[in-house]
């Protein structure tokens, strides 16, 4: 029953932190989704912060484990790349309040949601480092390389998420696997996952018989 | 909101310094007092966005560090995001222009990609608070705000497909979203150097950046080649300083 209550007050701040934004977000309204009193909100959370960033947590979790796993099952590095990216923006498009609160909200929650944000960020970025030892690896590209197509996507994903266009995501995967690939991999291979990635998308777009 | 979060507090009350002007009679046309006091609320609003953040950010807080009257803040804005985003409006207007000015007066896509964003990254390693409020605060300062912010994105973005496209054939342009991407990739870049106050480093970047914009436009040999030039560029001013 506690930790019940305890994950029904995190989902009620998702659902308030993505409706309101966190800056207009109150308890009230987090009480009142969970269905839960305001002493049982302070018997698990000091303040707001505490459970905003709790449930951040556990989204970034969430969606740091479903990117890593779908990025492990690939076998070359490429391949990899294009799992753990569609992976990402299925989820994010799948889960709108997920996306809301992981990819704007927690730019808005003050100094510590930033902190565990920029980790965030840096996970994902070490996660994309290409390895020397792979074949399709070829070309050099200076460090900031990483950081700037982490911040890319991440780019990309902010400004649908904030104009309402969350759904649009995944058909963003080949021009985002484009711009991922191309400063290692080299020109020709980035324009085959491109092309090969369009393919599919358009493949599934087709009604089934 | 975070109130033990806070490096200092913006609530120290000033002495008037030398751009406020005088209180009581001082024969000033009603007109000129109007205009400066307006900017010197916008140049507090930046000020007490950088210390405080814009969650903590609250009108009192402007209007001590602007030295104008509570009731003269309200004649002139209804309130703090009011405030804001016509600080926001004036310093992405500033910035736009001097990127703009360096594009246009540079020939050709390399040239105008370069020093367009040695333009961008120049004014965020000058004015550290400036940055503050336009790249790292303007994500917590709501709806209205963050439209703005993406559309000041879209205009970088354009800039490089102009560029581009006056360059290229058609079959030589990357994947639609590739601009985006690239100024999404600076924009991240700069927004975490400037949350960790490291802003100044910014313009140290501008080779190995130039080389991730440029990269899907004119290729692996020349974009290495422009990271060669580039670097060796910069070089002879970090000699100076070691040396200094």
């Amino acid at each position: 029953m506690v930790s019940n209550q305890r994950e029904r007050i995190l989902d009620a701040v998702l659902q308030a932190a993505s409706r309101s934004g966190y800056a207009a977000m109150r308890i009230e309204d987090v009480i009142a989704i969970a269905g839960v009193s305001r002493r049982t909100f302070y018997d698990h959370f000091a303040n707001k912060e505490e459970a905003f960033l709790a449930a951040y947590e556990l989204v970034l979790d969430q969606l740091l484990s479903g990117v890593t796993s779908a990025f492990a099952s690939g076998e070359t590095w490429p391949s990899r790349v294009r799992r753990g990216l569609a992976a990402f923006l299925n989820l994010l498009a799948s889960e709108p309040v997920l996306a809301q609160v992981c990819v704007v909200e927690a730019l808005a929650a003050g100094p510590r949601a930033l902190a565990r944000r920029t980790a965030a960020m840096q996970a994902f970025q070490s996660l994309l480092e290409p390895p020397a030892d792979d074949a399709l690896v070829t070309a050099y590209a200076p460090p900031v390389a990483i950081e700037a197509i982490v911040g890319g996507i991440y780019e990309v994903i902010y400004s649908r998420v904030t104009s309402q266009r969350t759904h649009e995501l995944p058909s963003l995967l080949p021009s985002l696997l484009h711009s991922a690939l191309l400063p290692f991999v080299g020109a020709e291979v980035a324009e085959t996952e491109y092309q090969r990635t369009t393919l599919s998308a358009a493949q599934r777009a087709l009604p089934t018989p | 909101m975070f109130p033990s979060a806070l490096p200092e507090s913006p609530r120290k009350k000033r002495q008037r310094e030398p751009h406020q002007l005088p209180a009581g009679r001082h024969g000033l046309p009603r007109s000129f007092v109007v205009e400066n006091q307006r900017q010197r609320i916008l140049a507090a609003v930046a000020d007490v966005c950088s210390s405080a953040g814009y969650v903590a950010m609250s009108v009192e807080d402007i209007v001590v560090t602007s030295g104008v009257s509570r009731r003269t803040f309200y004649d002139n804005f209804r309130g703090k995001e009011d405030v804001y985003l016509a600080a926001y409006d004036e310093v992405s207007k500033q910035l736009l222009t001097r990127v703009y000015a360096a594009y246009e007066a540079a020939d050709g896509l390399v040239a105008r990609v370069r020093d367009s964003l040695n333009a961008f990254l120049t004014f965020v390693a000058e004015e550290p608070a400036f940055a503050d409020m336009c790249i790292v605060e303007v994500m917590a300062a709501g709806p209205t705000a963050i439209e703005r912010r993406n559309r000041t994105m879209e205009a970088f973005s354009r800039m490089i497909e102009k560029a581009a496209a006056e360059e290229l054939p058609k079959s030589k342009l990357p994947p639609a979203l590739t601009a985006e991407t690239l100024v999404g990739g600076i924009y991240e870049v700069v927004y975490s150097r400037v949350l960790q106050g490291r802003g100044g480093e910014l313009p140290d970047l501008l080779p190995d950046l130039l080389f991730s914009v440029l990269l899907p436009y004119v290729g692996q040999e020349t974009a290495t080649s422009l990271l060669k030039n580039e670097r060796r560029r910069s070089k002879p001013k970090a000699g100076k300083q070691a040396g200094a």
